[in-house]
């Protein structure tokens, strides 16, 4: 097994056990996340695994809710990315010119503001809520995608082949469909990876700030951020929401370094072959690729 | 100067014009009427609603109140803060050179440990020092900076006892009391950039190691000293320095929730304040403070970057 291999495999079944953890919280959780026992700042006990907090919520519960909240905010934020940026990457690469002009400007004007102010501001005046939340995080995201998005597809669209399709009577849809996306899909898969990570990173963020998804829903970054009033008395308060902030960003960021190994363009031809003919897959690696 | 220097001012100059613009419109994208909201209170007496929609120039066409603004902006006379009363400028005057001071510890303290660091680790690749150093980035990297803070303020606040845990002193009634304020909140900013520049610096020394002129400068008997910093680290720093302008925009939005655990009365703590009560000409004029000076750092960092490298000015 390659090392990339190896780490795609780790970090997939952490970012599996997370997103279980996250589908099944209500199952999962032994206590409702909001309900208030008289336990106030318990240590763990068999009744509360984790210890509870300062209102006497059970903090495994809490954690479990939160990872539903971080990741389902993470990843509507980058379907969001993916969804506007990719497109609009593509589109500039295909009609160039005027298209393309305002695509770029628009990304320039983006990314002229630090991304955590940009989120700041924006939630500020146009207020919070999930939807909103991953719509804005989504268009902070975007630019990476559609710049992405453009320098792939501008190698693909001055191929031969795409030529031959639009003899064919392809329309410029078909076209981008059929050919492009395809053939720029790892890189996107990569960055939609390495996205979640950065996005998980802002979210709880505005959460700590309290600028994330209201309240009384239970976020990671509130809870560290409510705990940092107990934390010389309960230090595990602080402790728990850390680690799962930490153990999603370093998951997600090992999994897209590692799907960047594993789909590398230069060893995809060979890995394809190999796997049609039936030969173990483990394509030799070009070294220092 | 040449044409890819007033190309980039050029491009530099558009793009401050459209992020003030945006900046300017924020304020009128709030939904529902933004006086309401900024007064909190659905029912709001009628001559008080109209005096602040007045006071915020809001009873004006969107012209003449965008001249305003910007000619306003343009002599740092943003208005009066509307619980305070006082006028904008004055706090941001005030409060700017402590973000300044925080933002430029931090990235001497970063790439101060960062270099040096990524240059033993890739000189003694595979040793303890390496190991030691990945673990650094990995922490620097997956935990947030209001983790890491929160961390340092219990920790070596809290419990050690080494630092103040949070505050600021002036820098005239106390200097030491002042420094050892500052230790924590730029020992926070810093821990990602020392994780980013060790990590390009171990990369490209890396590279570099195996070049022609590096065996050259061994074989004609120069010093270990003399061939890692004039060869081997002249020849890294390149895309170090890219890096680390790359990270200008992350540092500026992690600047708040720093400068928010450790009570630094900085731009931050200010923008921050401003958002909880909803005073917001205040947030408007530190989200534009805060663009324009990113959007000056990358005009920076663009042409030192073309000073270094004459191969970009002609892309």
């Amino acid at each position: 097994m390659r090392s990339a291999d190896l780490r795609v495999a780790v970090a997939g079944l952490v970012v599996l056990g997370l997103a279980l953890a996250a589908l099944g919280a209500p199952v999962l959780a032994p206590h409702d996340p909001l309900e208030m026992s008289p336990a106030l700042l318990a240590a763990p006990s068999p009744a509360h695994v984790l210890g509870t907090d300062s209102f006497g919520r059970d903090t495994l519960s809490r954690l479990l809710f939160g990872a539903r909240t971080s990741l389902l905010i993470a990843a509507l934020s980058v379907v969001a990315a993916a969804g506007i940026g990719a497109p609009l990457g593509i589109l500039s690469a295909t009609y160039r010119g005027a298209v393309d002009w305002v695509v770029m400007r628009a990304i320039d004007l983006i990314l002229a503001f630090p991304p955590l102010i940009l989120a700041i501001a924006a939630v500020t005046f146009l207020g919070t809520g999930p939807v909103k939340l991953a719509v804005i995080i989504g268009v902070l995201y975007l630019p990476t995608f559609a710049r992405l998005a453009y320098a792939s597809s501008l190698a693909v669209v001055q191929q031969d082949y795409l030529d031959a399709a639009r003899a064919l009577g392809g329309s410029t849809w078909r076209l981008m469909r059929r050919h492009v996306l395809p053939n720029i899909a790892s890189p996107l898969i990569v960055q939609c990876s390495l996205s979640l990570g950065f996005v998980i990173l802002v979210e709880s963020g505005l959460s700590f700030l309290g600028l994330g998804v209201p309240p009384p829903a239970a976020t990671w970054g509130r809870m560290v951020s409510e705990s940092r009033n107990y934390m010389q008395r309960m230090p595990l308060l602080l402790i728990w929401p850390s680690l799962a902030i930490a153990l999603a960003i370093g998951a997600f960021n090992m999994l897209g370094d590692g799907l960047r190994d594993v789909l590398d363009p230069r060893l995809q031809h060979n890995w394809r072959r190999r796997r049609a003919v039936g030969v173990a897959r483990s394509p030799a690696r070009i070294p220092q690729a | 100067m040449d044409t890819y220097v007033i190309r980039r001012l050029a491009a530099a100059a558009g793009l401050t014009v459209a992020v003030v613009t945006v900046v300017f419109l924020l304020l009128r994208l709030v939904p529902g009427d933004v006086v309401l909201v900024m007064l909190g209170e659905n029912e709001a007496p009628p001559d008080k609603v109209a005096a602040m929609r007045h006071a915020l120039g809001l009873d004006r066409p969107l012209v003449v109140q965008y001249a305003s603004w910007l000619s306003g902006a343009l002599r740092g006379d943003f208005g009066r803060s509307f619980l305070s009363g006082r006028p904008i400028g004055t706090d941001l005057a005030a409060r700017a050179p402590r973000s300044l001071e925080l933002t430029g510890a931090a990235l001497l303290l970063g790439v101060a440990v960062g270099v040096p660091l990524g240059a033993l680790a890739a000189r003694r690749r595979g040793s303890v020092l390496d190991f030691l150093a990945g673990g650094v980035a990995i922490v620097g990297i997956t935990f947030p900076s209001f983790v890491v803070g929160s961390v340092a303020v219990l920790l070596f606040g809290l419990v050690l006892h080494w630092f103040p845990a949070t505050g600021y002193v002036d820098f005239r009634s106390d200097p030491l009391g002042h420094l050892r304020h500052l230790v924590l909140p730029a020992a926070t900013l810093a821990l990602e950039i020392v994780a980013i520049t060790m990590r390009m610096t171990r990369s490209s020394v890396l590279e570099t190691l195996s070049q022609d002129f590096v065996r050259t400068a061994w074989a004609k008997g120069l010093g270990t000293a003399a061939v890692l910093v004039r060869h081997i680290l002249r020849n890294s720093l390149i895309p170090v320095v890219t890096v680390i302008g790359l990270q200008a925009g992350t540092l500026l939005g992690r600047i708040v929730l720093v400068e928010y655990i450790f009570n630094w009365p900085g731009l931050s703590t200010l923008l921050l304040s401003g958002i909880y009560q909803r005073d917001y000409p205040v947030v408007q004029a530190v989200v534009l403070i805060v663009a324009v000076a990113f959007v000056c750092i990358n005009l920076l960092v663009d042409l030192t970057y073309g000073a270094i490298d004459p191969r970009i000015r002609l892309g």
